[in-house]
């Protein structure tokens, strides 16, 4: 399967460890990406600001991919959400198409909207399978309880369509337990961390915290993330959120999914980034290592 | 009478104007049932924050009360949950998007004035910051060059790509 690939803004300027497992395991599970030239900013973060710029920013990005002619993989779900609306109301809309596209025609581009955007959970549970993944598992993550976090936009709102059910979402639970690992449900799976709100007000790092304490008091080893920002929040600025809130207890590993499927593929840990991860994620590590 | 009349008429005009934004929002579809607020992570932490009343506010078209303080619609965290939940179809989360772009064409102070630095670099550089320099948990810095990942492209023409961003926030378009 050959997919293009879409990075955003936070992956490629900060969140570089997602990249890096991207682009180290995705080609080891059949799947060949293809970058896409000239791409910016999706704009999700400004569509309350002015929401037909939100829409422009979208579309063009969408244009790029189709030159490609690949379905996208658009990693963050912030992106994807946003790539995602904006095909359903571009489809829906043959006025606003227009519009876009006499915008678009400046540098040349022309929206269709005739590619999928893809998720990540997306092409892992349902392209390359439960099954496939099973495979090539040599280092089973055992004896090790963790806490699978959607984030809201992989799974919300379902109206145009999510990579999982958005009342009882499974399948990152199913990628885990596949790995070995185990994981259940705990108090606030599929609420927000908070992250949307870090920009405009400091309830976002209260819902952090909240999130963080919730996941550590269910007694769970670790967290694992498939969205940038969730991971941005969670791991990167865990001691900010501890110290914003003298929350000191606070003390929660967080993976990428994509980390824990590199490592439990026998993947060298360099090659995982995991030196990035800012969280307390020595302990898990040693733990998973030792499984 | 006569008075309560005009107000109705302007306030169903306000809402009307809120529908025919981009987005799915239906303020005049909600019955107050206030699920949205009931499962809304922001009123959990903060319980004055309301979503079911800032549709109301938003139907009423009581635009003074819903732009009184920043707080209110710059709480959102766009989780997007009460638009899942809702049984009308409200989309609050889309409703309060359509509100703070009003918000911004009545030039009203946005929190923190987070989107102006967003803007610059976006216009400047494609996305809203450049690589940034990371501190590992060993101490080590990384950019994307460590971690032997590719040259980031930027569109071809960085002028043309900023000056459609220009046009669409001065221009008509927005």
């Amino acid at each position: 399967m050959k997919l293009s690939l879409y990075l955003g803004c936070i992956i490629p300027t900060e969140q570089y460890a997602y990249e890096a497992c991207v682009r180290e395991i995705f080609p080891r599970l059949g799947i060949e990406l293809v970058d896409i030239e000239g791409t910016s900013c999706c704009a999700l973060p400004l569509r309350g600001i002015n929401t037909p710029f939100w829409l422009y920013m979208a579309a063009r990005n969408i244009a790029l991919a189709q030159k490609v002619g690949l379905d996208c993989l658009v990693l963050c779900n912030g992106c994807n959400l946003s790539l995602t609306e904006a095909n359903s109301i571009l489809r829906e809309d043959a006025q606003l198409r227009d519009r876009i596209n006499s915008l678009l025609k400046e540098e040349g581009l022309h929206y269709t909207g005739d590619i999928r955007i893809k998720h990540v959970l997306e092409v892992l549970h349902d392209d390359i399978g439960v099954e496939k993944i099973r495979k090539v598992v040599v280092h089973p993550i055992k004896d090790i309880k963790l806490a699978a976090y959607y984030g809201c936009h992989a799974i919300r709102p379902s109206r145009i369509g999510r990579p999982d059910n958005s009342k009882a979402p499974n399948k990152l639970e199913e990628l885990i337990q596949v790995l070995g690992a185990e994981t259940e449900d705990y108090p606030g799976r599929l609420e927000c961390c908070g992250a949307g709100l870090m920009a405009t007000s400091d309830i976002g790092a209260k819902v952090a915290a909240v999130k963080l304490k919730t996941v550590q008091n269910s007694g769970f080893d670790g967290m694992v993330t498939i969205c940038p920002w969730c991971h941005n929040l969670l791991d990167a600025k865990q001691s900010f959120v501890k110290m914003a809130l003298g929350e000191e207890s606070i003390s929660m590993p967080v993976l990428y999914y994509l980390q824990l499927l590199g490592l439990a593929m026998g993947i060298e840990e360099e090659k995982l980034a995991l030196d990035l991860n800012l969280s307390p994620i020595d302990g898990l590590l040693k733990k998973i290592r030792g499984g | 009478m006569t008075r309560i009349i005009e107000g109705e008429t302007a306030q169903r005009e306000f809402a009307a104007k809120v529908e025919k934004m981009i987005g799915d929002q239906r303020p005049l579809y909600c019955y107050q049932c206030a699920k949205c607020t009931s499962g809304c992570p922001v009123a959990k932490i903060q319980p004055d924050y309301r979503p079911h009343q800032i549709v109301h506010l938003a139907r009423l078209g009581l635009v003074d009360a819903l732009f009184a303080s920043p707080d209110l619609i710059w709480s959102c965290a766009g989780c997007v949950k009460c638009k899942e939940i809702c049984p009308q179809d409200v989309a609050p989360a889309d409703l309060i998007l359509a509100l703070k772009n009003i918000y911004l064409k009545m030039n009203l102070p946005v929190p923190k004035k987070f989107h102006e630095g967003m803007l610059t670099a976006i216009a400047r550089y494609s996305r809203y910051q450049l690589p940034k320099m990371i501190r590992s948990r060993s101490r080590k810095y990384y950019d994307r060059k460590p971690l032997a990942l590719p040259p980031l492209s930027t569109p071809a023409d960085m002028k043309k790509f900023a000056a459609t961003i220009r046009r669409i926030f001065e221009g008509d378009e927005g």
